[in-house]
């Protein structure tokens, strides 16, 4: 199976990851926080050691910050639903996945007021203007994604950030496609809730999510035991419990851990030249492909994360999808949780098929999957002469 | 010196006090507590040996919340 579906969850994980799943199951599943026994302070000071590692490589102010959750939309949810109030607005991006669309139409049914800024393609100036111009003197927050992951294109986060420390406006980044990718700053982007893929660029297992709150989260959307102050019959104030009632994913959490140490010892920046490699690889070969239509331009460094979407014309995407899985391709086609996108491109009818390679794709992976491509492709017109 | 009970609202916050009060050179443990701070129910605190005035600096300068810090044995 050659996998190129990594922008939906890294299809391979290292083994370091794999190794440190496996040895919390076995060695260290007691509950953390919930008791005064060695296992459970153990479990509690291994969780303590991620956050660490969490709040490091993405610029945080401390690891009390970091919250683990079930997945990114949670975190985007926890986020959206727990600052904003009737009569408050949010502005978002047009290129939006339905993680925050969906809890965004939900909001505006209860008073909240939701913008949506046009991003402007190739012209980041003209997208932080775009921005500037949805702000309203209501609005409380901005909401953006990192990377689309449909045109894997990045956007301005450091300018729209300047903007909303400018406006006293609170700046909420999706990273779900980035994270592990391209380097991230909270405090020099000027970022205040950071929403994060970790099964996704940082290679841990499905199920996790990360959620760096720098500003306070007035409402928490979950609420319960947080193994502290257990007569009380409120939340507590401090963080991350305050995020975290129930008991936590504790061997993800270490695979997350795990999986930063990864990232770490590869390096990102060399992580990310060896997918977009790929990517542009690939972005070259599909373009000498007879039938096939992409829809950006060749995956620039810096401008682009390693995702790039195409069709072959005549082939729905949904169909050149499985036509590459019986060729043991794994790649995803149709709408990508995120029809914004796909109205911009003028895909809403069927969607575009991604390909997305992560850093364990070689070569080898593209040149099976081209050459499978160039097979489906020359097939369809042959079936077509006939 | 005198032998102290810190007293946090969160294990987060219990293990951070322990790991600023053994980077300035003190001896730390974590421990559980019934009597949290005041408060009813469960919590974590950290045991250690030092000067009341040198730890209410060192939770202050990591920025580490406490609900109170007792004589061990009051």
């Amino acid at each position: 199976m050659v996998y190129l579906d990594n922008a939906a969850t890294t299809g391979k994980k290292p083994m370091s990851v794999i190794k440190a799943v496996n040895s919390t199951l076995l060695e260290l599943s007691a509950n953390p926080g919930r008791g005064g026994h060695k296992s459970s302070v153990r479990a509690s000071e291994a969780i303590y050691g991620v956050r660490q590692k969490v709040a490091k490589l993405f610029g945080a102010s401390g690891e009390d910050r970091v919250v683990f959750t079930p997945s990114c939309t949670a975190s985007i949810n926890i986020v959206l639903k727990g600052i904003l109030d009737r009569g408050d607005g949010i502005v978002i991006s047009s290129l939006e996945h339905n993680s925050v669309t969906r809890p965004c139409e939900t909001l505006r049914k209860s008073g909240v007021e939701v913008s949506v800024a046009e991003v402007i393609f190739g012209d980041n100036d003209a997208t932080v203007r775009s921005f500037e111009r949805a702000i309203k003197s209501n609005t409380k927050a901005v909401l953006c994604t990192h990377a689309s992951n449909v045109t894997g294109e990045i956007m301005p986060i450091a300018k729209i950030g300047a903007l909303c420390k400018q406006k006293g406006i609170l700046f909420i980044v999706d990273a779900a496609q980035t994270a592990g990718v391209i380097p991230i700053d909270m405090q020099g982007m000027g970022i205040d809730f950071l929403c994060i893929a970790p099964h996704k660029g940082l290679y841990a297992p499905m199920g996790t999510g990360i959620l760096i709150a720098e500003k306070e989260i007035t409402h928490p959307l979950i609420e319960g035991g947080t193994g502290v102050n257990s007569a009380v019959a409120v939340q507590p104030l401090e963080y991350p419990e305050r995020l975290e009632s129930g008991t936590v994913n504790l061997p993800g959490i270490i695979g997350i851990g795990a999986g930063v140490d990864f990232v770490n010892s590869k390096g990102i920046e060399n992580i990310y030249k060896a997918e977009l490699d790929i990517s542009r690889y690939i972005y070259n070969g599909i373009l000498k492909t007879s039938g096939c239509v992409l829809y950006t331009p060749i995956p620039e460094y810096g401008k682009f994360v390693p995702v790039v979407s195409f069709n072959i014309r005549g082939i729905s995407a949904s169909d050149t999808s499985e036509l590459l899985d019986k060729a043991d391709i794994a790649v995803r086609g149709g709408l990508h949780c995120a029809p914004f996108a796909h109205k911009r491109l003028g895909t809403i009818e069927g969607g575009t098929v991604r390909v997305s390679p992560a850093i364990f794709n070689t070569k080898r992976d593209a040149d099976i999957f081209l050459f499978a491509l160039k097979r489906i492709s020359f097939n369809y017109k042959n079936s077509k002469k006939h | 010196m005198k032998r102290y009970f810190i007293i946090t609202g969160t294990i987060t916050y219990a293990i951070k006090c322990r790991d600023a009060l053994r980077q300035n050179g003190y001896k730390a443990e974590l421990k559980r507590t019934m009597n949290s701070g005041g408060n009813v129910g469960c919590g974590y605190g950290v045991v250690t040996v030092s000067y009341l005035d040198e730890i209410k600096n060192i939770m202050s300068n990591y920025g580490i919340r406490y609900l109170q810090i007792k004589r061990e044995g009051e």
